[in-house]
């Protein structure tokens, strides 16, 4: 079995913590324009094909009803048609073969003794940014890890759909209380918590001696979040005293409450609560990378908040045995996804950034991993595209277009290069997404 | 990196050995299960392979297939028997030869982090304390075998750590930081130092003391000592043992049993005390019997409470006092007697138009002389009107009928009454009256000169008088024969108190202390209560009950009462108010108390004192709450602290002192420290200093002890070949690897103890740790951990996938019901040792009220919410694993049951052989069992099965599933489909039941493959089958304790492996 050596691991987890983070903050400084941001808003279990369209162009672009919440939005969005992983249509695991590797490409391994997958392009983005603000980079969700064995694998692996090394997903956080500490905190009071790690430090150098290189790889992953909590809390710190010329946040103090310290009771004010943390991360430029799971794959998040709909998401909504009745309700839970999406557009459309909006310099994307729920198909998946990065209120149609010039990573070495990280080759592919 | 030694001979033989696969492969397999991956198999990559060990699953399925002839399929080519044979021989020679190699393999166990609940069970273990971590759940994974105590799904980044920084901070605001040594109490903060104080002192005195009146609303407690303490006495009066003994057989402690002793051996009591001394010498003699004795101690000791119920006439004396409130403190002031006294009280009309007065006077001295009378001076009545308003007074000759008023020859200035009770009757005259008002001076007759002390009340009921206003003690003060009454009770009350000890908290029955107003509802008494609050007067206690370390906690609990506010000063300033002397501000510390005027010095003196002892008591304790957190550092740890270790946590402490100039912060800080080091995190195994290494498997450890240092190598090798480099792990490692296995948390004193003297490698005093500590209650935590997460009820009491819009009566306390009844349920059969077989074949279970109502079961229970063992429960239907509550609603979907679900369970989980995942185009039934279009669910599936690629996994799933059936989505029985359709079950779960009858070996051996898993944090490999056989043969009817005890004492758990690769050819 292979694992990444040590020197692999730190390159990879490193990449760019060793940019100096005060010449970075000059060149902020120095920047007359805003920073452009990269959202994802992922909800599982794919769609009903027959809901899921876009013709036309424009304000005159015609939807199919999964989309119908973005009918105000034509104008902004790019619905993406075709795009494919290849490594999850061939895997042999209808689901977990086929969602942890979206945003990566990546072969997901079935072997239960061998977590791994891929590093993910938001998380390749994050780690390019990292010097840029205090926080590298939101990786959200409303569900916690599901804690079983699916056909023998983890269920992380279907809880998970950012992963900032093959071997290791990113940490998801489902409390928005502690979203809004991570934006907030400016690192002044945490002096003892910063001795307190720097002491523990201490202990790791006389243990790692003593380690093989798998435990050894764990202790660098223990190092690792030392040295991240330590630079997150210097650059906030260093974040308040920073004067300079040219462009600043539109916001310098949060303006919504801190969130209660549990978890809302209601998915929708989750949700809601989640998507307000992104665009206040964003507003005060906290980040410039948010991931958001709307839910995980296989989730059973209960639907009976929206009016008329029973049962769980993926039971009885997803394989609804194509009943009439539960079709709709499945429509519904489609709809309420993209009404999430649609609200993020909204929010991010109003907030001006001096001459621009948030959303115009956004890349936001709305996707799943699947296409037709019910039938696990990884031919092509559901993808919008919006922000003002890319040309908007287009449909672009990739099916016909040959397996090589459908790949989704084109699309992710692309948005990459856009976000100004560019690689030769990211997952199956070294193409750009044409016409984008 | 250290290389593997394998001689050359052996190398040959392994490849000798590792024949080629056998044609009969190629021939007739790799057509379907090549390149074309039928069923996701390709046997011919696999075939290729190095070893057959890694795929051990796979290749025990092929051969089962291909000796049960179901592979070739009918319709293909079929091999003849011997290549049939020869592919079979292949197979299980191949992996026997494997298993032979690897025998005992560790297996590769990545560092396991903590899981939320170990680390809330560890926490809870060094502190004692249940903190609850709001999200910590938030960075669990399930992996391996289907736990969460998989090393390779347990991440660290940022956010967790945070996360763990933030815990360990909770941890350590719970500490409590004071004169005693380090302790944590429920609650964290600032105003927890002062209740953990106070819940200190109450937890000593309630354990120690004793009170006759215990407070507004409370119980009197511990007052039964008395009797006990006699009975001691008496015991050893009559030779019966040294009073240590007795007093130990009695649950007295030895101080008071020698106080009791020393006071009912009183040469020349007074009296009261007198009293007590004459009845203990009038005990009965031994003959008489013990409880003809006991009887008599409890006298004894009624006379103890009630003399002075009846001298200060507190409450109805015949409730025993009950109805009055008063703390029965006997000192000088409450013993004051004067001359006269002024009544006023109230009387009411106890009968229409008529109310009683009755004068009770009663001589208190027994040695007094002559007869004493009382003159009544004024005596002056208001009477109250139906308006409740009092009438114009009027002297009392007025109101009574003329033979009373000759019978006390009353004069309207006075009359006179003699010892006894005396009474009127006084006519209201206004029939509405409800009462009155009297007033009267009682004063000692001029012209009586002896020395009786009389308790004297008025009342309007002939016993039962409240408080003072009806209540005084006559007596000529300079008396000296009063005096020496007076000195006499006092000793009485010294001797024989009626409390133990004043409660700390604020309570309005225990007297403030002197110079300061202590009638109760008086303003300054209750502005004490709220601003000083606390006054400690325990030195009965202290003095004659407590041993000396309860002394030692107490003072420290009292020291750390006082520290924790500005307590002294809040004193200091009520003394000064007191006596109008201006502070100035001026602080406690600050006062010079030479300085002051005597009437504030004499009070301010003792207070600046005792803030002088409080403060040098917090800082002498400092160093050892050091010393503390290092031995609390070793428990979290789980091993001895190296020397470089400790220097570091002490500097580390040195360092955080230094910059906050607080040593609790500072120490809140190290202990923080401790909880974020890796060492509590994570479960690291590093090799000790001077490796040394196994580098062969042996057969087994030797019976009489395990291997302490590794078995010499050229032992091992003759007998079998260098497989993989395993190290027996050190003691602590090993004391670890078993409390987080059978409690999911760090080590005991008693297994650290045993660790130490290394008695975990002898295989007995091992095995007698296993049987000990799944006797623990905290066994309980495999119930939760291993069989919620294997059985899939874990964290049932949070599941959410029943539709509560469809199933209203599924509530919360349903569920956390049924969560509770699986619990218990394997709680019982861990704890109690009972046969594993039970899991599955139990006829009882455990359900409380509410959930017994939810199955529909008419029962009584004790109480309403514990869970009770229920017997015989397979006449309600239920018993054992597959009729547990949890377990059929967690395999039902939302709205309905799901025989698949069910029927995948028991083939997954309780069986162990799950079929393939369905093809990702199976399609599925609707989500109501209302959308069947008037089809049974069975009916439907029935068609689902006609397709020939499902029926292949179909015909086995649902066969398992459907007798469960009569059994609805939220774990009920029922008797019809919803729509009132009939069920077929199939003869149910009774004919279920019988069918896996056949199935236990399988079931056993799937719990142990299970156990395995759990136990190390790794997938099971091949080498693991003969440990799997060892365990399910322990006993013919082997319980938990048995299988655990054989696998912790295998190679595997006893052994690390050393190199990650794998060396060895097939």
């Amino acid at each position: 079995m292979t694992r990444p050596s040590r020197r692999q691991f730190l390159r990879a987890a490193g990449v760019s913590l060793a940019l100096p983070w005060f010449e970075s903050q000059q060149a902020r400084a120095a920047a007359s324009k805003p920073p452009l941001r990269f959202a994802t808003v992922y909800f599982s279990n794919g769609v009903e094909p027959e809901h899921w369209w876009a013709k036309g162009a424009g304000a005159s672009m015609e939807i199919g009803p999964g989309l119908a919440p973005l009918k105000p939005y034509t104008n902004d969005i790019i619905f993406l048609r075709g795009l494919f992983n290849k490594q999850a249509l061939v895997s042999t695991s209808p689901h977990l073969g086929r969602m942890p590797n979206l945003f990566s490409g990546a072969t997901v391994s079935l072997d239960p003794a061998d977590i791994r997958v891929g590093t993910t392009f938001d998380q390749l983005l994050a780690r390019h940014l990292a010097a840029e603000t205090p926080v590298s980079c939101l990786t959200l969700g409303i569900e916690p890890n599901e804690l079983r064995l699916e056909d023998g694998l983890s269920m992380i692996y279907g809880s998970c759909i950012s992963w900032a090394t093959p071997t290791k997903p990113a940490t998801k956080e489902i409390y928005p209380a502690r979203v809004f500490d991570l934006l907030v905190g400016d690192g002044s009071g945490r002096q003892i918590d910063r001795s307190i790690l720097d002491s523990v430090r201490e202990d790791s150098k006389s243990l790692n001696t003593k380690l093989n290189p798998t435990d050894r790889h764990k202790l660098d992953e223990y190092l690792e979040s030392i040295r991240g909590i330590e630079l997150r809390l210097e650059r906030a710190s260093k974040d308040r005293r920073l004067e300079g010329q040219g462009w600043k946040p539109s916001l310098d103090k949060p303006d919504i409450p801190r969130p209660d310290d549990r978890l809302p009771q209601e998915v929708p004010d989750h949700m809601r609560l989640m998507l307000d943390l992104v665009v206040l991360a964003f507003q005060m430029d906290k980040t410039r990378i948010a991931t958001l799971m709307l839910n995980n794959d296989l989730s059973q998040m209960n639907f009976g908040f929206l009016k008329g709909v029973q049962g769980s998401l993926h039971l009885d909504l997803t394989h609804n045995g194509k009943a009439p009745a539960a079709e709709a309700m499945y429509l519904r839970t489609n709809q309420f996804h993209v009404e999430q999406f649609a609200y993020l557009l909204k929010r991010m459309k109003s907030i001006d950034e001096g001459g621009s909006t948030l959303w115009d310099n956004s890349i936001l994307l709305c996707c799943s991993n699947l296409f037709d729920g019910d039938a696990h198909s990884a031919e092509q998946m559901p993808m919008v595209l919006s922000g003002g990065a890319f040309k908007p209120g287009r449909v672009l149609d990739y099916w016909d277009k040959g397996e090589d010039n459908r790949r989704a990573c084109s699309l992710y070495l692309t948005i990459m290069d856009r976000m100004g990280l560019t690689l030769d080759r990211f997952g199956d592919t070294d193409k750009r997404l044409a016409d984008l | 990196m250290r290389k593997v030694y394998v001689p050359l001979a052996l190398l040959a033989c392994v490849l000798a050995a590792a024949a080629e696969p056998p044609a009969t492969f190629k021939q007739y397999c790799y057509g379907c299960h090549g390149k074309a991956r039928m069923g996701g198999l390709n046997l011919q990559d696999l075939a290729a392979k190095a070893t057959v060990g890694q795929d051990f699953h796979h290749w025990q399925k092929i051969a089962a297939a291909l000796e049960a002839k179901q592979m070739p399929p009918a319709q293909m080519p079929q091999p003849k028997d011997d290549e049939r044979r020869l592919a079979i021989d292949w197979i299980r020679d191949s992996l026997a030869g494997y298993i032979r190699k690897h025998d005992g393999d560790p297996g590769r166990v990545t560092a396991r982090r903590l899981t939320s609940a170990e680390y809330a069970y560890a926490v809870r273990d060094l502190t004692g304390v249940d903190i609850k971590f709001e999200g910590a759940h938030a960075s669990d994974a399930a992996g391996g075998e289907g736990f969460t105590n998989f090393g390779d799904v347990q991440f660290m980044q940022e956010a967790d750590l945070e996360r763990f920084l933030e815990n360990a901070k909770l941890v350590a605001a719970h500490a409590v930081i004071g004169a005693g040594p380090l302790a944590f109490y429920d609650d964290p903060g600032k105003s927890a130092f002062e209740l953990s104080a106070i819940r200190r002192i109450q937890q000593i005195y309630q354990r120690h003391g004793f009170r006759a009146i215990s407070g507004e609303g409370g119980k009197p407690y511990g007052t039964d000592v008395y009797r006990r303490a006699f009975y001691v006495a008496w015991q050893h009066r009559h030779g019966m043992g040294p009073l240590p003994q007795l007093a130990a057989k009695e649950n007295v402690s030895p101080r008071f049993a020698q106080h009791i002793w020393a006071t009912v051996n009183d040469k020349s009591p007074s009296h009261p005390t007198s009293e007590v001394v004459k009845r203990f010498a009038a005990l009965p003699a031994p003959a008489a019997g013990e409880a003809a004795v006991r009887a008599a101690c409890a006298d004894i000791e009624k006379f103890v409470f009630d003399w002075p119920r009846w001298l200060f006439a507190a409450g109805d004396a015949a409730a025993g006092g009950a109805g009055d409130e008063r703390a029965l403190v006997i000192n000088q002031a409450a013993i004051a007697a004067k001359p006269s006294h002024r009544f006023r009280t109230f009387f009411r009309a106890r009968e229409k138009g008529k109310a009683k007065l009755f004068l009770n006077v009663l001589n208190a001295n027994p040695d007094s002389t002559g007869q004493p009378a009382l003159l009544w001076r004024n005596p002056v009545i208001r009477l109250r009107g139906a308006d409740r308003k009092l009438g114009p007074a009027r002297p009392l000759v007025e109101v009574i009928d003329e033979p009373t008023r000759a019978r006390l020859s009353a004069t309207p200035d006075s009359f006179k009454t003699s010892t006894g009770v005396t009474t009127f009757e006084i006519s209201l005259a206004d029939s509405a009256a409800i009462g009155g008002e009297i007033e009267v001076t009682a004063e000692l007759d001029p012209a009586y000169d002896g020395d009786a002390v009389l308790r004297t009340t008025i009342s309007d009921r002939e016993e039962g008088n409240r408080g003072a206003p009806v209540w005084a003690l006559l007596a000529r003060p300079e008396n000296p024969a009063y005096q020496r009454w007076n000195a006499n009770v006092l000793a009485f009350a010294a001797r024989l108190p009626q409390i133990s000890h004043g409660e700390p908290t604020p309570s309005d029955k225990d007297p403030i202390p002197a110079p300061f107003n202590n009638t109760y509802n008086q303003p300054e008494r209750d502005r004490f209560h709220v601003q000083v609050k606390y006054y400690r007067t325990d030195r009965f206690l202290v003095e004659n009950m407590l041993d000396d370390a309860t002394r030692a906690q107490l003072d420290a609990a009292w020291n750390d009462l006082l520290a924790s506010f500005d307590y002294h000063d809040a004193f200091l300033r009520f003394v000064a108010e007191k006596h109008g002397y201006p502070l100035n501000g001026k602080s406690i510390a600050a006062i010079d108390v030479k300085t002051l005027p005597p009437a504030v010095r004499t009070y301010a003196a003792p207070l600046r004192q005792e803030w002088d002892r409080v403060q040098a008591a917090q800082k002498a304790a400092e160093p050892r709450h050091i010393t503390d957190a290092l031995a609390f550092a070793e428990a979290a740890w789980r091993r001895p602290l190296t020397q470089p270790e400790k220097q570091r946590l002490r500097a580390f402490y040195t360092q955080s002192l230094t910059a906050t100039q607080d040593h609790p912060k500072a120490l809140r800080a190290l202990l923080a420290r401790i909880l974020v080091a890796p060492a509590f995190l994570y479960r690291f195994e590093p090799a000790p200093a001077a490796t040394t290494t196994v580098s062969s498997a042996p057969a087994r450890p030797a019976a009489s002890s395990f291997a302490a240092k590794p078995e010499p190598a050229a032992q091992t090798e003759t007998t079998t070949p260098a497989a993989y480099t395993a190290r027996p792990l050190t003691s602590h490692e090993l004391a670890s690897r078993l409390s987080f296995f059978l409690w999911s948390s760090i080590p005991d004193a008693e297994l650290r103890r045993a660790a130490a003297a290394g008695e975990l490698r002898q295989p007995k005093k091992l095995a007698a740790q296993v049987r000990r500590m799944l006797a623990d209650p905290k066994a309980r935590r495999l119930a939760t951990e291993f069989f919620g997460q294997w059985l899939g009820f874990y964290r049932f009491d949070h599941h959410r996938g029943v539709d509560s819009k469809r199933f209203p009566e599924f509530t919360e306390q349903v569920k956390a019901g049924m969560h509770e009844e699986a619990v218990a349920f394997f709680e019982h059969i861990v704890r109690q040792n009972r046969p594993l077989r039970e899991i599955v074949f139990a006829d009882y279970t455990f359900l409380n009220e509410a959930l017994a109502q939810h199955y529909g079961i008419k029962k009584q229970f004790a109480s309403k919410n514990t869970m009770e063992l229920v017997p015989a429960a397979d006449q309600y239907g239920r018993g054992g694993l597959l009729r547990l509550g949890a377990v059929l609603t967690a395999t039902s979907a939302p709205l309905r049951t799901s025989p698949v679900k069910r029927g995948d369970w028991l083939l997954r989980r309780v069986l162990g052989t799950p079929t393939p995942p369905p093809p990702a185009d199976a399609g599925t039934l609707p989500g109501d069992d209302k959308a069947f279009g008037g089809l049974t669910f069975k009916e439907r599936l029935a068609a689902h099965q006609r397709n020939a690629a499902c029926a292949s996994c179909h015909s086995r799933i649902d066969p398992l599933g459907f007798p469960f059936e009569k059994y609805d989505a939220v774990g009920r029985t029922r008797a019809q489909y919803q729509d009132g359709k009939p069920i077929d079950d199939d003869g149910g779960v009774p004919a279920l039941l019988a069918t896996l009858k056949s199935k236990e070996p399988q079931i056993m051996h799937n719990f142990a493959s299970k156990l395995i898993g759990y136990a190390l944090g790794r997938t099971l490999v091949a080498s693991d089958l003969p440990l799997i056989e060892r365990m399910t043969r322990t006993s013919a009817d082997p319980t938990f304790a048995d299988m655990a005890v054989e696998l912790v004492t295998s190679r595997q758990f006893l052994y690390r492996r050393e190199e990650q690769q794998e060396i060895s050819p097939r």
